[in-house]
């Protein structure tokens, strides 16, 4: 009982931070146990948010009240958007080319209800949708919850592996900027970071795999690059793990060298004014070794817009980056968006929206109440 | 940043950062230095750039420049030359000329893409973040919604819905690529502005006027929005670089106008011959990084020219 | 989800039209006389095959080896011929998985394969195809006549390729017997449409029909079977039972995945097969969409893929160039790239009904002969061939490649030549008293197809100047094929009419096949030519084979004198690859003569392939 009680207080206490530490209890363990991935993942969600709600109720109650009308727009406006274009038979010729018969054309075109106005067609997939019914292909016929299981693993890696990456870049480049701020270390740095900002990924990639997979530039004899790291196609991790990281190499820096940039600037702007605090003085004056003063006082709180963006940044890459993955025939979200809307395979194109808004507004979500939670003076303040 | 694949680098202005070097004695000898070290050589070689960029694009015509649209015999994929000073592209157009003549595009869309964002976007942050409460509510809702929508279904929708291939022109398609682009930098200029606002709509002197008695209105034009233009012009600089990227990157996938001249087309051109013929990707590429890097640097020295810090004053 | 950049301008998964190669009944052409007429005798090296280099295969094949295939494009719909639209890229794993009633050999005859013989009567009205005995489909049920009737049922009855069988009548199966009855009167090259197309190719009677949405099951369909439809209808259409020489393993649809298949132990050819040979040689085949031509070339280069296909002149070219794979490039029997010209007008000549009720083709200058030879004249193909085509592609002048029937070196088509064309369009303006035609030039989203058509662009301007706006209106893939078949397009870039028989282009070329414009019409730009439909229904009807040349040479001469299309190039595919793999193309037919190789756009036998010490790598 007393132990019972002892951890209602812990609880009552600190209510965030419990309740995430209980949330990753229940994905990992969900996981290891073998529930449904989405059951685990409602629930650690829902005790997110209860840990939230418990810090700063009025608040997360607002940011949940427009989740669902959020995702109902984001996807209503796709559907309109997407379905208006050209002719209504459009996917029958898709699916059975010039050859298809009239009757075959007039089969599919009732079929995927073709020619309903617009907005029925759109609440017979909200209702579909809602019962965890996305449809199926009519390109591929593979139901479009299995397309978006296949190819979500991919983006998913690609977004952390770069996440990771440029974050492991960027903090500490920053923070070594911010430390010689305005004198010859920092400007080479912010030199850079500009530069590397500057560059499109695309432009990035094409450069990349020209160097690192192509074997370079060749004058005459001498070359200079190397063909190391491979061009394209996937390996999952399952599969072979070294393999799977040799190919995911090229996308993720790729994709990572200007996220760093942006970062590295975001979080040196902070801290340089971080570092002008009077607490900071302070702690100087105590005789804090500089080390210490950057690393342990003066990166928590100038990580704010950092992590925004970085939120941001990782809900839009959720929906897969497009441009890298095509480029490296990267079986991901973004190459199945982009093949689906081209093709006017609406169902898939819906179904991807569906789980990128989902995605997008959920990780905004949790930033927002991870913002919340690491410093309730902001909890308003947040743009 | 392809902007279609990250989202647009939104730096929230309420940490803002003096570059001055804390070892200086007194305040206003630091403002001094500040102020003298300001504008450096960068800043106007940056600046110095730009104006080249839009004069040779807005004079083109006067430019003895070879015909972009022509293409010229024996020379496809030829380098640079002493006729064709950046070489030739596949199909034997002048790489020289196009570049000048695709930073017309590449400009004209993001600029146009930009004010319009700008304008609205202002407006909308301003409005947000003065009047607050359900308002302020609402108006982040449909900010957010805006933004959870990507980029490229967005502008692929929007193109192609209002200037349909084959029922459009192409001048009609790249407006409306250009009307794409606008609404994805809404919501990011949108935010900062009201993130602004909202920091500055607090402060005592606009109590002060509010007391007095002013109306909204004219405390919003004649107290608020002045005070919020720098970081928003800085914001501007920055969104106008990463809208040049989308613009190329939407040639990329051939939304829009694909038969004319732009940096991105010419790039996705040359994309296949990148170890062949270099010089038909890398001279636009150069320019568009020379570009971007003078916008993002610029808009960084305006910010850092106007942003005072809090504590300072 | 870059929709592929190739010279034609239409992505491989919608041209299903593909699957209907024509074969020659080996009879006929064994009634012919020595053909020389024109050169359309295959075997001429000229006019043929650009490069045959099969070299690279050093001694006696090795057992062992998964090939990785890179291929241009997805496949959708999964892989049973009645409902999978089926390109080029959908070929492989069908050639993986199963293999064709008959066979083309060397010179382009068609010969049986799993066919014992072939026979017809008189009239050319009946035709009966004996089976071989003893092949097993990989479930182990048998290819009897009964499997070949239901599978020819299904092409029949399905609402994708139904069209192209409309003039199949009963069937009837006993033994190893399979017979079947026109509609429609004679039809001398119907042995080709169940050859070398996707309907040719067998699959197990048991999984087809277990397929939810084969004709047998629906209704409505003249194949409905009551008790077929009672059973569970589990199969799954992604899943194919064949009879090839390797098994289906797995498949996983989208770009960047793949399709797999093992060795099949009891491959009739195989060591415990009935021809007494010792095929495949591979372990497995893995297919790979990959539909990014840079991508894929890239991931052959650095290894990642084994073997590619591409339609790609200048990756072609590069490729050749390339001393660190082998390729092998054909044009034969190959297709024809071209621009199609509207000229939808007035009274269909066999339905009678009007073509363009509404006017709305009107102010198109394409209607004006004259207008569209000034254009013909216009175009300097060898320069397209020369920067567009990596100096390997061939101008064409018709829509016969050199090496097919109704080829002619000289086929009246207009000719480059810039004072002809000023002086059609001389006649064509004043014709239409006005001082400039503009119109529409409408070709796929994809850059390298915009160039192309760019450089035809300056090209006319270059020869006329300001009297010819031709404004390129790029058409993303999913409407692409809407707007050829409605007809709502001037001027539209396009890419068809391979095969061995030009019967197989009656569908396309014929009157009735035209449609008012806003109805689907396979005939896309919708012109109606007494000429010929005349010669079409002596090729369709006509068993003399000269009679059947010199009416596909009429055709040709008409096309040149009329300027329908404005024909660019004739479409090269290349077969690209280490140098460890071998054998790539190599078609040594079960009776030991020499089946013809890369052939019909870029398709080929996988089944006698073989790698360097037994492994792919």
């Amino acid at each position: 009982m007393p132990r019972v009680r002892a951890l209602w207080d812990a609880v009552r206490r600190k209510p965030g931070l419990t309740t995430t530490a209980g949330a990753l209890v229940v994905l990992v363990g969900g996981w290891l146990v073998g529930l449904p991935m989405l059951l685990s993942f409602l629930g650690a969600f829902a005790l997110v948010v209860v840990g939230a709600s418990v810090v700063n109720g009025r608040y997360v109650r607002r940011r949940l009240f427009i989740l669902v009308p959020t995702i109902v727009l984001v996807t209503a406006f796709t559907f309109y958007l997407e379905n208006s274009r050209g002719d209504t038979r459009d996917l029958a010729f898709q699916i059975l080319g010039p050859g298809g018969t009239e009757e075959g054309v007039d089969q599919i075109v009732q079929e995927f209800h073709l020619d309903e106005p617009m907005h029925t067609r759109y609440l017979l997939w909200l209702s579909d949708a809602v019962r965890g019914d996305l449809g199926r292909s009519a390109i591929q016929g593979q139901p479009v919850s299995e397309v978006i299981a296949n190819a979500a693993p991919v983006s998913l890696q690609l977004m952390i592996y770069a996440q990771v990456l440029a974050l492991a870049v960027a903090v500490p480049m920053g923070v070594y900027a911010a430390y010689k701020a305005n004198r010859r270390g920092d400007r080479i740095a912010s030199t850079f970071a500009l530069a590397a900002l500057s560059i499109p990924n695309f432009v990035l990639a094409v450069v990349l795999i020209l160097f690192f997979a192509l074997g370079g530039i060749r004058t005459g004899d001498t070359s200079i690059g190397s063909t190391w790291l491979p061009a394209a196609r996937y390996v999952p991790f399952g599969q072979d793990p070294v393999e799977h990281f040799r190919h995911m190499a090229l996308p993720a820096i790729a994709l990572a060298l200007g996220q760093a940039a942006g970062y590295m600037r975001i979080l040196r702007s902070d801290m340089i004014g971080t570092l002008q605090e009077n607490f900071i003085t302070t702690a100087k004056a105590k005789g804090v070794s500089d080390r210490r003063i950057l690393w342990a006082h003066a990166l928590r709180p100038s990580s704010f817009t950092l992590l925004t963006v970085f939120g941001v940044n990782t809900a839009t890459l959720v929906g897969g980056a497009l441009i890298i993955e095509t480029l490296f025939t990267l079986p991901g979200l973004g190459t199945q968006l982009g093949t689906a809307i081209f093709q006017k395979d609406f169902l898939v194109v819906q179904g991807i929206v569906l789980v990128i808004a989902v995605g997008f507004v959920l990780v905004n979500f949790l930033v927002d109440l991870l913002y919340a939670v690491l410093d309730p003076r902001v909890r308003h303040v947040r743009a | 940043m392809s902007g279609l694949d990250t989202a647009v680098v939104s730096t929230s202005s309420e940490h803002v950062t003096l570059g001055v070097d804390a070892e200086a004695a007194i305040l206003a000898e630091a403002d001094e230095t500040y102020q003298a070290r300001k504008l450096g050589f960068w800043f106007w070689a940056s600046v110095g750039w730009l104006a080249f960029l839009v004069l040779s694009a807005v004079f083109a015509d006067l430019l003895p420049l070879k015909d972009p649209m022509a293409t010229f015999r024996g020379v496809a994929r030829d380098g640079p030359s002493a006729a064709h000073w950046f070489g030739a592209d596949n199909i034997g157009h002048d790489v020289f000329s196009r570049t000048l003549y695709g930073a017309r595009r590449s400009l004209a869309v993001a600029t146009v893409a930009t004010l319009v964002g700008f304008t609205v976007g202002g407006v909308i942050g301003l409005v947000s973040g003065f009047y607050r409460r359900t308002l302020d509510d609402a108006i982040v809702a449909v900010l957010d919604i805006m933004l959870a929508i990507p980029g490229l279904v967005l502008a692929l929708a929007l193109v192609a819905f209002f200037a349909p291939p084959g029922r459009a022109s192409p001048t009609s398609q790249t407006v409306w690529a250009t009307f794409a682009l606008s609404i994805l930098a809404v919501p990011t200029i949108a935010r900062v502005a009201r993130a602004q606002t909202m920091v500055w709509a607090d402060r005592d002197f606009v109590l002060a006027s509010r007391t007095l008695g002013t109306r909204n209105l004219r405390i919003i034009v004649r107290e608020v929005l002045p005070n919020i233009l720098p970081a928003m012009v800085s914001i501007a600089f920055i969104g106008l670089a990463v809208l040049i990227v989308v613009e190329a990157a939407l040639a990329f996938f051939g939304v829009g106008d694909v038969s004319g001249v732009s940096w991105g087309i010419m790039i996705q051109n040359g994309r296949s011959q990148v170890d062949r013929a270099p010089h038909m990707v890398l001279f636009p590429a150069l320019f568009m990084f020379m570009t971007i890097l003078s916008l993002n640097f610029v808009g960084d020295q305006v910010r850092t020219f106007f942003d005072v810090r809090e504590s300072g004053i | 989800m870059i929709p592929s950049k190739r010279p034609g301008d239409l992505v491989d998964r919608q041209r299903p039209w593909v699957r209907r190669r024509p074969w020659l009944g080996a009879f006929l052409v064994l009634m012919l006389a020595a053909a020389a007429c024109g050169g359309n005798n295959g075997d001429d090296d000229d006019a043929g095959d650009a490069n045959q280099d099969t070299s690279g295969d050093e001694g006696e094949p090795v057992q062992g080896g998964t090939l990785v295939y890179g291929l241009e494009a997805d496949t959708a719909n999964g892989w049973a011929p009645y409902r999978t639209s089926c390109a080029t890229s959908c070929y492989i794993p069908f050639t993986a998985v199963s293999d064709s009633l008959f066979a083309v050999n060397d010179d382009g005859e068609i010969v049986p394969l799993l066919a014992e013989s072939v026979d017809h009567n008189d009239d050319y009205t009946e035709w009966t195809i004996t089976l071989k005995d003893g092949i097993k489909f990989h479930d182990g049920t048998p290819l009897d006549a009964d499997a070949v009737k239901f599978n020819i049922e299904t092409c029949v009855g399905s609402p994708l390729t139904g069209a192209a069988y409309a003039s199949v009548g009963p069937i009837t199966a006993s033994g190893q017997t399979v017979t079947i009855a026109t509609k429609n009167g004679p039809w001398v090259a119907l042995p080709a449409y169940f050859g070398y197309g996707a309907c040719g190719y067998m699959f197990s009677k048991d999984w087809l029909s277990s397929l939810p949405d084969v004709p047998h099951r629906s209704p409505n369909n003249p194949f409905y079977d009551a008790a077929l439809a009672a059973t569970p209808a589990d199969g799954d259409p992604a899943a194919p039972i064949g009879l090839g020489a390797f098994k289906f393993e797995s498949y996983e649809p989208g770009n960047g995945n793949s399709f797999r298949a093992v060795r099949n132990e009891d491959y009739w050819r195989g060591p415990n097969g009935i021809t007494g040979e010792n095929l495949p040689y591979l372990d497995a085949i893995e297919a790979v969409a990959s539909v990014d031509i840079d991508s894929r070339a890239n991931a052959l280069r650095s290894g990642e893929f084994d073997i590619m296909h591409t339609a790609n002149a200048e990756t072609i070219a590069e490729l050749m160039d390339d001393d660190s794979v082998e390729t092998v490039t054909s044009d034969r029997y190959g297709e024809t790239n071209y621009i199609m010209l509207n000229t939808a007008q007035g009274t269909n000549l066999m339905t009678g009904a009007q073509i363009d009720p509404q006017g709305a083709n009107a102010d198109n200058p394409m209607l004006n002969l004259h207008c569209r030879r000034a254009l013909a004249h216009g175009i300097d193909l060898d320069r397209l061939a020369e920067e567009r085509g990596g100096g390997i592609s061939t101008p064409a002048n018709g829509p016969f490649p050199p090496g097919s029937r109704g080829y002619l070196e000289d086929s009246g088509y207009p000719a480059y030549d810039i004072d002809a064309a000023q002086a059609e369009m001389d006649t064509c303006l004043s014709d239409l008293g006005t001082d400039s035609i503009s119109f529409d030039f409408n070709t796929t989203n994809d850059p390298f197809n915009v160039e192309t058509n760019t450089l035809i662009v300056s090209m006319w301007q270059e020869a006329f100047g300001d009297e010819v706006n031709a404004t390129i209106t790029p058409i993303e893939q999913g409407q692409y094929i809407g707007i050829a078949l409605l007809g709502n397009f001037d001027v539209f870039a396009w890419r068809n009419h391979g095969g061995t028989d030009p019967d197989q282009q009656l569908l396309w070329w014929i009157s009735a096949a035209s449609a008012p414009i806003g109805s689907q019409a396979l005939n896309f730009g919708r012109f109606s030519d007494e000429v010929i439909d005349e010669n079409l229904i002596t090729i369709r009807t006509n068993p003399d084979e000269d009679a059947r040349t010199e009416a596909a040479e009429n055709i040709n001469k008409r096309f040149g004198e009329e300027v329908y299309n404005l024909w660019t190039s004739w479409t090269i595919w290349g077969i690209s690859s280490q140098p460890y793999v071998n054998d790539q193309v190599l078609n040594t037919l079960p009776d030991g003569s020499k089946g013809i190789e890369l052939a019909f756009a870029g398709r080929h036998q996988l089944n006698q392939i073989w790698c360097d010490n037994g492994e792919c790598e």
